[in-house]
C-alpha cells in the first residue's frame, strides 16, 4: 500500500530558504535531487525529525510527525536512514551493527532476504573498520533495513564512491529495497544514479521542492562543450538543447561513445540505438531509432547511410 | 613508631569513592559542556576548572567555612548525621569531590566530543531513545575517557595535601591520608617511612600516567 507523504516545511538558515510544500506518494524509489546547496540533506533531516529548526507540518498518511504543537522525536517515527558517511558503529561488528536497532523494536530477527540481497553474509563478523567503502554502505542500508521501517530516507548513500563503484553498488540497494518492500527517498545531485534505481523524480528547483516533470524523458538532452569537436569519429555542433522537452539534460562531448554494437558498460547513463541520416544539403546526421528527436550531430563520412549505431552517454548532469 | 598502613588505607578508600562518585557526577556535566551552545558554557567551564589553579589552601578555607555548623549546609548535615562535615572523614571526600572534579569532568568532555553527534543520529533512526543513545552508543565510544577520568581523579585525590590539612585535620584513621602522614614521618625524622611513603605515590603516579598516554590516540608525525 502506498503511503502519502505530506510535507509543508519551511527551512530557513541565513540567507538559505527552501519551501517543500508536497504530497509524495511513496512508493519504490523516489528520487530527490538538486544542485549542492539546495537544501537535500536538511529536507531529508527535517522529514527525519533530525532538523528540528524547520517550521511547518509533516505527515506519513495519517500520521502525524510535525505540526505546530507536535515534534515526533526520529525515534518513534518507524525510519531508517542511511547517512552520506555510513556512520556504522566502530565499537561493534558488522552483525552487531545490523542488529543493533532490533532491541528498540518488537520484532526481533533478522530477514535472511536482507542479507542474501546485499551480499554481506561473508562480512558479518568483521570490523567495521575492516571494511571497504561500499561494503560499509551495504551494512549502513542492512542495518537500517533490519528493522522494517514504514519509510527509507537515503542521503547521498553512494558519497564518496567512485563511478564504478557506484555503478555496482546501485543495484544491491535496489534489490535490497525491493526485497523488504520498503519505500524510500532517495537524495542524489547525480543523476545517473537516479535514473537507475529512482521510479519517480522530484527535485528542488529555485528553493521550492516540485516534481519533476513527467516520467523522465531519456534521450531529450543537449551537448555541452566546445562549439565544434570531435569524438570518436564524430564531430558535433553544440549546444543544441531538443525542443518540446520540460526536462533536459546536459552530456559533456567527450562523455559520449559512438559503437557499432550495443556496450553492455555498467556506468553508462543511457544508451540509445541511433540511425546515420542524411540531410538534403548532404550532410550526415543522427537520429534516434524510433523517436522524433534527433541530435545536430556532423557524423564522418566514413559511415554508412542507414547505419544503426549505439550511442552511450556515460555522465549526465542535470539541467534546472 | 605507628604503622603506617592505616593510612595507606584510608587514601586508597578516600580515591576509590572519590572517583568512583566523581564519574557519576562528571557525567552530566561533561555532556552539558560538550553539547551546550549556551552563554552560561564558559562560566560553568572555569567553575569546574577553578581547582586547578585555585591554592589549595583557599579551596579548603572556603569548604571549611561552608563546612561550618553555623553554615546552612553545614548545619543540615549535623541535623542528618549528628556529626559535623569539617575534620570527618565524610567532609574529606566532599572535598575531594570539588578537588578533583576538573580532572574527571575534563576527559570526558574531550571524549563526549570525540563521540560528536552523528553516531547518536544514527541509533535515534535506529530506535533509540536519548537514554539508549547514551548508554548504547556515547558511553562504550567513551569508554577510554572514562578510565582516564578514573585514574586521573583516583591519582590526584592520593596526592592531595594542602585541602586535606585544611578541611579534615590530622586525625588517625579519620582524616590522616598518606600525604599527611609523610609530612608527619618528615617533621619526626622517621625518614625511612616517609621513603616507602612516597616513593609509593611517585610509582603510582608514574604507573597512572603511563596508563593514560597508553590510552589516547597514536597521532602519526
Amino acid at each position: 500500500m502506498t503511503k502519502l507523504l505530506s510535507l509543508d516545511l519551511e527551512l530557513t538558515f541565513g540567507n538559505f530558504h527552501l519551501t517543500a510544500n508536497e504530497k509524495i506518494p511513496m512508493s519504490g524509489v523516489v528520487g530527490l535531487s538538486g544542485p549542492s546547496g539546495s537544501g537535500k540533506t536538511s529536507l531529508l533531516n527535517a522529514i527525519a525529525g533530525l532538523q528540528k529548526s524547520a517550521k511547518g507540518t509533516v505527515f506519513l498518511d495519517n500520521e502525524p510527525w510535525q505540526t505546530t504543537s507536535e515534534f515526533v522525536p526520529p525515534h518513534k517515527r518507524g525510519i531508517g536512514v542511511v547517512f552520506q558517511e555510513a556512520r556504522l558503529f566502530p565499537h561493534l561488528n558488522v552483525i552487531e551493527n545490523i542488529q543493533f536497532g532490533l532491541r528498540f523494536h518488537s520484532h526481533k530477527t533478522i530477514n535472511a532476504d536482507l542479507i542474501e540481497a546485499l551480499e554481506i553474509g561473508d562480512l558479518l563478523k568483521r570490523q567495521v573498520t575492516a571494511l571497504s567503502g561500499g561494503e560499509q554502505r551495504r551494512v549502513a542500508l542492512a542495518r537500517a533495513l533490519a528493522v522494517n521501517p514504514q519509510l527509507m530516507l537515503l542521503d547521498e548513500p553512494m558519497n564518496g564512491l567512485d563511478i564504478e563503484r557506484r555503478a555496482r553498488l546501485i543495484p544491491f540497494f535496489a534489490k535490497a529495497l525491493k526485497a523488504m518492500e520498503c519505500p524510500a527517498l532517495y537524495v542524489s545531485h547525480d543523476q545517473t544514479e537516479l535514473m537507475q534505481i529512482a521510479d519517480t523524480q522530484y527535485c528542488i528547483r529555485d528553493t521550492e521542492l516540485a516534481k519533476a516533470g513527467r516520467q523522465l524523458p531519456k534521450y531529450k538532452f543537449q551537448i555541452t562543450g566546445p562549439n565544434t569537436g570531435m569524438f570518436n569519429g564524430v564531430s558535433f555542433e553544440i549546444p543544441r538543447s531538443i525542443s518540446g522537452s520540460e526536462q533536459s539534460f546536459r552530456v559533456s562531448h567527450d562523455k559520449i561513445l559512438l559503437t557499432s554494437n550495443k556496450p553492455d558498460s555498467l556506468n553508462a547513463a543511457f544508451t540509445l540505438e541511433v540511425e546515420v541520416c542524411e540531410t538534403i544539403e548532404g550532410c550526415r546526421f543522427l537520429k534516434v531509432v524510433g523517436a522524433n528527436d534527433e541530435f545536430n550531430v556532423e557524423i564522418d563520412a566514413s559511415y554508412q547511410l542507414g547505419t544503426r549505431l549505439w550511442l552511450t552517454a556515460l555522465g549526465l548532469e542535470f539541467c534546472y | 613508631m605507628t604503622s603506617v598502613w592505616p593510612a595507606v588505607w584510608l587514601s586508597i578508600s578516600l580515591a576509590l569513592i572519590t572517583s568512583t562518585t566523581l564519574l557519576i557526577i562528571a557525567t552530566p556535566l561533561a555532556w552539558w559542556l560538550s553539547r551546550s551552545a549556551s552563554k552560561m558554557r564558559p562560566l560553568i567551564e572555569a567553575i569546574t576548572a577553578l581547582p586547578l589553579v585555585l591554592p589549595p589552601t583557599v579551596l579548603g578555607f572556603y569548604l571549611l567555612v561552608l563546612f561550618s555548623p553555623q553554615n546552612p549546609i553545614g548545619q543540615a548535615w549535623l541535623r542528618v548525621t549528628g556529626e559535623t562535615l569539617a575534620f570527618s572523614f565524610s567532609g574529606l571526600v566532599f572535598a575531594s569531590l570539588i578537588y578533583s572534579l576538573p580532572f574527571a569532568v575534563q576527559p570526558l568532555r574531550s571524549a563526549f566530543q570525540d563521540v560528536g553527534r552523528a553516531p547518536l543520529e544514527a541509533a535515534s533512526t535506529l530506535g533509540a531513545n536519548p537514554v539508549q543513545q547514551f548508554f548504547y552508543v556515547a558511553f562504550p565510544l567513551a569508554r577510554k575517557g572514562y578510565l582516564s577520568a578514573f585514574v586521573l581523579s583516583f591519582a590526584h585525590t592520593l596526592g592531595e595535601f594542602g585541602v586535606v590539612l585544611m578541611v579534615g585535620g590530622n586525625i588517625p584513621g579519620q582524616t590522616r591520608v598518606i600525604s599527611i602522614e609523610i609530612f608527619n614521618r618528615v617533621e619526626t625524622l622517621d625518614y625511612s617511612n616517609a621513603h616507602w611513603l612516597s616513593g609509593g605515590l611517585l610509582l603510582t603516579s608514574v604507573l597512572v600516567l603511563v596508563i593514560v598516554f597508553s590510552l589516547q590516540k597514536r597521532v602519526l608525525p
